[in-house]
């Protein structure tokens, strides 16, 4: 019995080629997208889930309030404030604080790695930040002076198969340590990438004790490290770019709240610098694997990923499933209806429904079993492509499963109920395969369909148009033909290096595909790390209300990029790379309470009790991406860099682009022999800050066109059955008159009219979402009706396309074929 | 002369090997006849009837209706010409199920360009006509058999065709109701309307007047 259930149903699949293929496509399409996304959202969500009591470490974020109502809460933090909560609270187990730095390692004169994950950190690391410790020197990590750990890969790139224990390695202008430690690596979902980390204590020592113009350590056998005391202002006092990121571990069996209440008390009982005195200062306890999605403070550590984007990643897996689910049923209901003859027949001849269902349901179990193993082995080539360290996981076999099984059941009870124990389900009454079907159910599923379809065109090409707009915005300055390189490291804190740059820029200046060449703390494209809220008019008692950016630039930066000036003058050349002459730009002005740009030129103003001369006003231009609005900056002429790197920018004219960056290295190499020159495109690192929106895009394109396969695919089955089940009646029009166009119009009306119900259904819906979208940029394109009446237009033609097909067919067919008796 | 068939040849090609549907079919139909098409099944008696209606082509010979040469038109012509000239008539009578009586009647009506007024008068002439007034509302399966045919005749009437062909049009109806039919036909006949029937019943063939007896596909 059992076999020949088997044999009938596999027989029956075969039959139906077309159908069955329709029908498993759209199961593979629908589980292969699930699985892909699942693995991405699980991916984004696990950040920081991995350390060793993950939930009881906290980062302690800083929330100043001032009078004038300014607010700035910043993922930075004093030093002093984790060294508070740890000294007096006894929930607090440790604590560590950690500053990034931007440095280059080399291995000897041969080998170098720029851009390392470097940060400065307190012997406590490893114990808030659980790592195994391959290999060690010494069991007290983080006390050699000399001493640092580094990650296992990074010993590897540095040292190849070598032991890299007690090997040395130089950082930057000259620095030697001793590599104390190896450490497990920090896997890819942790917004902490760490390579190297050396102590605090190191830092001190050698920015006292390294002699800049020999480039060697004068060693100090008498130095004594004092431990910070987090009382005193000085730990209470550093500017934004030199705070570090504060970390906590709760003890065992304490929560965060009852930390977070003592916080006020606490702070009384530090001697904070006047600033602070004056505002409300508080704590923001940030569980870290809240980080990457929640936090969307000032001064992140590394770009997070964005809570709404997996929002619409589930969003997305919804629709599609619901499309292929839509699609199965709907097609399932299809080829039962097609069978029904048969299964009547059964009836009629003693078989029991239970029997007819357990037909029905090996067909969808065996349906689903190969969909399932089909997309497992798709998705997992994608993922592993696509998703860092990815795999399939449990949780995601699991839910798969639920899904199948789910699927298996409703596509073969829908049918079941509406085709087979239907009333009008009786060949013995009209004695032949003649079935009054209620269509219903089957408009009511390809609208549906339609409605997610036209969705996700609308939000797609919404999408698109955005990153158009993005892409195409005037920026207000010029990236084209600029190349960027990092400021040469072995020249941080060097004496020659306003000499070593005044060369330097003589020498590249001459060549002739130079049109400029610029020195500054950020270019166009990385985030402006210095923030001020100390400019005031140079009379005025208080400073002015707002947060004032500020950029370090030399005379030559305006021009590099492009950006006009409009009012004033630029600044002038000086020997020293140093003058208190600043620019300001158009934003700027309204902020410092002048009512023109020609009012601002030859004022002074102070910042941090520095006098200041405004030479002039420069145009607005966007720094960073469109995500956000432009700030008010301050440009001024110096060499102060934000994490002791700056950057060279060289604009180069349209000729030989090869040639004069082969001249500039060539250059560079004379002047600063111990390093690569090594440069990118200003324009480039600009669009780099779209990745992510890009990629978001990339998937939802992808969606919406395996949704919209999936929706014509179930178009295309209900269009082959309506044809089939409408040839007699197609014949009878045609000998009673009717031309081939008015048959295609009789039978492309009906899904005419299910095309416009679902246009006029997703159309709100898709607004919501789009709007919703549209939220995290703050310069926007305009979502015009175009788009709404293209989306439907697409739906439409599609349809009937996919329609025509079937119907074309049936219109031309010989009459006399449909109408014969037989 | 209504049509002409000359020598008119029709086969399909199955397996590489030639299978005749029609051998050397000639016939010529004045207006006013009544004929009657018999034969044993398969013996190609509903091809025949297709090729009269212009439905379905054939290899080879001629084919004259009213002043037009059949074999050479283009089927959009033809199609005009059986619009505008032939009322077919079926055996399962080939109403459509989901819409009424008076629907069906004016389904033909719909692609022949007459005006809507027009159209409800000659719907009620011809319900009328055929007594079925009281049934105009009413759907296809809420008839007899004898009641659907006789819509599917009144359909095939509606636009005052030259000539009815009725491929057993009393095939699936009892005796009785058989009678009735070919009644209908007779007075039809009677008032004009050239009439082509195949029939099993010798005693329906009666009633034509004329008998064309047709063996594999051979008119004998
Ligand atoms: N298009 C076709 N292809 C192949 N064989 C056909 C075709 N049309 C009809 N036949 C065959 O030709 C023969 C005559 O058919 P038909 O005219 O329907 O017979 P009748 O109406 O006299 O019973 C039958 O054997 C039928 O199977
Ligand atoms: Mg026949």
């Amino acid at each position: 019995m059992k076999t020949q259930l088997f044999k009938s149903v596999l027989r029956n699949l075969l039959k139906k080629k077309f159908l069955s293929s329709v029908k498993i496509l759209g199961l593979i399409a629908g589980y292969g997208v699930f699985i892909f996304l699942a693995e991405k959202i699980q991916y984004e969500t696990s950040y920081d889930q991995f350390w060793n009591e993950s939930e009881s470490v906290y980062r302690v974020a800083l929330d100043v309030s001032c009078e004038n109502g300014e607010e700035v809460v910043s993922a930075k933090n004093f030093h002093g404030s984790t060294e508070l909560l740890d000294e007096e609270l006894a929930e607090v187990d440790t604590h560590c604080n950690l500053s990034k730095d931007v440095v280059t390692v080399f291995n000897g004169p041969q080998q170098k790695i720029q851009n390392v994950d470097f940060i400065w950190s307190d012997p406590t690391f490893f114990e808030v930040f659980d790592r195994e410790i391959i290999d060690a020197k010494t069991t007290s990590l983080l006390e050699n002076i000399h001493g640092v750990a580094i990650s296992q890969s990074f010993a590897k790139k540095l040292y190849g198969a070598e032991n890299p224990i007690g090997k040395e390695l130089t950082v930057n202008e000259g620095w030697k340590f001793v590599v104390d430690a190896v450490f497990e690596d920090i896997p890819e979902n942790s917004h902490l990438k760490v390579d190297v980390v050396c102590a605090y204590k190191t830092l001190f020592y050698y920015m006292k004790n390294f002699d800049n113009t020999a480039q060697v350590l004068v060693d100090n056998p008498n130095y004594q490290y004092v431990k910070a005391d987090p009382y005193t202002q000085k730990r209470w006092r550093a500017p934004v770019q030199y705070r570090p990121y504060c970390y906590i571990k709760l003890d065992k069996g304490f929560t965060i709240g009852s930390v977070s209440n003592k916080v006020g008390p606490l702070l009384k009982k530090v001697a904070l610098p006047q600033n602070l005195k004056d505002a409300t200062v508080d704590f923001i306890f940030q569980p870290i694997a809240d980080i990457h999605l929640k936090s969307k403070l000032d001064h992140e550590l590394s770009a997070n990923g964005e809570l709404t984007q997996v929002f619409f990643l589930g969003i997305i897996i919804l629709v599609v499933l619901l499309v292929c689910l839509i699609n199965f049923i709907n097609l399932n209901t299809i080829s039962t209806i097609e069978n029904a003859k048969n299964y009547s027949i059964r009836i009629l001849n003693g078989s029991r429904y239970g029997q007819v269902f357990q037909l029905l349901f090996i067909e969808s179990l065996l349906f689903n079993l190969i969909a399932i193993g089909v997309s497992l082995v798709l998705a997992y080539r994608l993922i592993i492509t696509q998703i860092p360290s990815g795999g399939i996981s449990s949780f995601t076999l699991l839910i798969l499963v639920l899904i199948g099984a789910l699927v298996t059941l409703v596509a073969c009870i829908v049918p079941f109920i509406s085709v087979v124990r239907n009333k009008a389900f009786s060949i013995v009454r009209s004695g032949s395969q003649k079935l009054q079907q209620k269509w219903t159910s089957q408009k009511i599923m390809v609208t549906m369909q339609f409605s997610i379809t036209i969705i996700l065109i609308i939000c797609t090409i919404g999408i698109y148009k955005q990153m158009q707009f993005v892409n195409n915005s005037e920026l207000g300055f010029s990236g084209n033909q600029t190349l960027f390189s990092f400021t040469p490291m072995s020249m941080n804190q060097h004496p020659d290096l306003a000499n070593k740059l005044t060369t330097f820029k003589n020498e590249v200046s001459a060549l002739g595909g130079i049109v400029s060449f610029s020195t500054s703390s950020s270019i166009p494209g990385r985030p402006i790390n210095r923030l001020t809220n100390q400019v005031k008019a140079i009379d005025a008692e208080n400073p002015y209300a707002a947060s004032f950016e500020q950029v370090s630039i030399d005379d030559a930066y305006m021009e590099t990029y492009s950006i006009p000036l409009i009012a004033g003058g630029n600044l002038s050349y000086q020997n020293d790379w140093n003058s208190n002459d600043i620019l300001v730009n158009r934003t700027a002005l309204s902020h410092m309470g002048f009512a023109n740009e020609n009012e601002a030129v030859g004022k002074s103003i102070s910042i941090s009790n520095n006098n200041y001369e405004i030479r002039g006003v420069v145009e607005d231009y966007h720094h960073v991406s469109l995500h956000t609005t432009v700030k008010p900056t301050i440009y001024s002429q110096n060499l102060r860099w934000d994490h002791s790197v700056g950057f060279y920018s060289f604009r180069l004219s349209s000729n030989n682009i090869a040639g004069t960056t082969a001249q500039i290295q060539s250059i560079w190499n004379q002047l600063y022999p111990k390093e690569e020159f090594i440069f990118s495109f200003s324009n480039t690192e600009f669009e780099a800050q779209y990745l992510q929106d890009q990629r978001f895009n990339q998937i939802l394109s992808y969606s919406t066109i395996l949704a919209l396969l999936i929706s014509c695919l179930g178009l295309l089955g209900v269009a082959l059955f309506n044809t089939k089940k409408r040839v007699k009646e197609i014949g009878v029009r045609k000998v009673n008159g009717a031309k081939i166009q008015q048959i295609l119009f009789a039978l492309n009306r009906d899904f005419i009219k299910w095309v416009a119900i679902a246009y006029v259904i997703a159309c709100p819906m898709a607004w919501f979402v789009l709007d919703n979208w549209l939220e995290s940029f703050a310069y926007k394109t305009t979502i015009g009706i175009w788009i709404y009446l293209l989306s439907g237009l697409v739906a439409l033609i599609i349809a009937m396309l996919t329609v025509s097909w079937q119907s074309f067919k049936a219109a031309i067919a010989n009459p006399v074929e449909s109408l014969r008796t037989e | 002369m209504l049509l002409q068939l000359n020598n008119i040849f029709k086969w399909v090609n199955s397996g590489g090997q030639r299978i005749f549907l029609l051998k050397d079919i000639n016939l010529n139909v004045e207006e006013g006849e009544f004929i009657s098409i018999m034969g044993p099944s398969g013996s190609g008696k509903s091809t025949l009837l297709n090729v009269i209606g212009m439905l379905d082509g054939f290899e080879e010979g001629e084919y004259h209706f009213l002043d037009e040469s059949v074999h050479s038109l283009k089927e959009k012509h033809r199609a005009n010409l059986y619009k505008e000239y032939i009322g077919f008539v079926f055996q399962s009578y080939h109403l459509l199920d989901d819409l009424t009586v008076k629907e069906n009647l004016e389904m033909p009506l719909l692609y022949k360009k007459f005006k809507g007024s027009e159209r409800k008068a000659m719907v009620a002439d011809m319900l009328d006509r055929f007594n079925i007034v009281g049934k105009k509302d009413l759907f296809p399966a809420q008839l007899s058999g004898g009641q659907q045919q006789l819509v599917g005749i009144a359909r095939a009437l509606i636009s005052n065709p030259k000539l009815i062909l009725a491929d057993e049009p009393t095939g699936n109806l009892n005796s009785k109701q058989g009678e009735e039919i070919m009644e209908l036909f007779k007075q039809l006949n009677e008032e004009g309307v050239t009439i082509i029937q195949v029939t099993h019943s010798e005693k329906n063939a009666e009633y034509g007047s004329r008998i064309i007896n047709l063996l594999d596909g051979r008119m004998i």
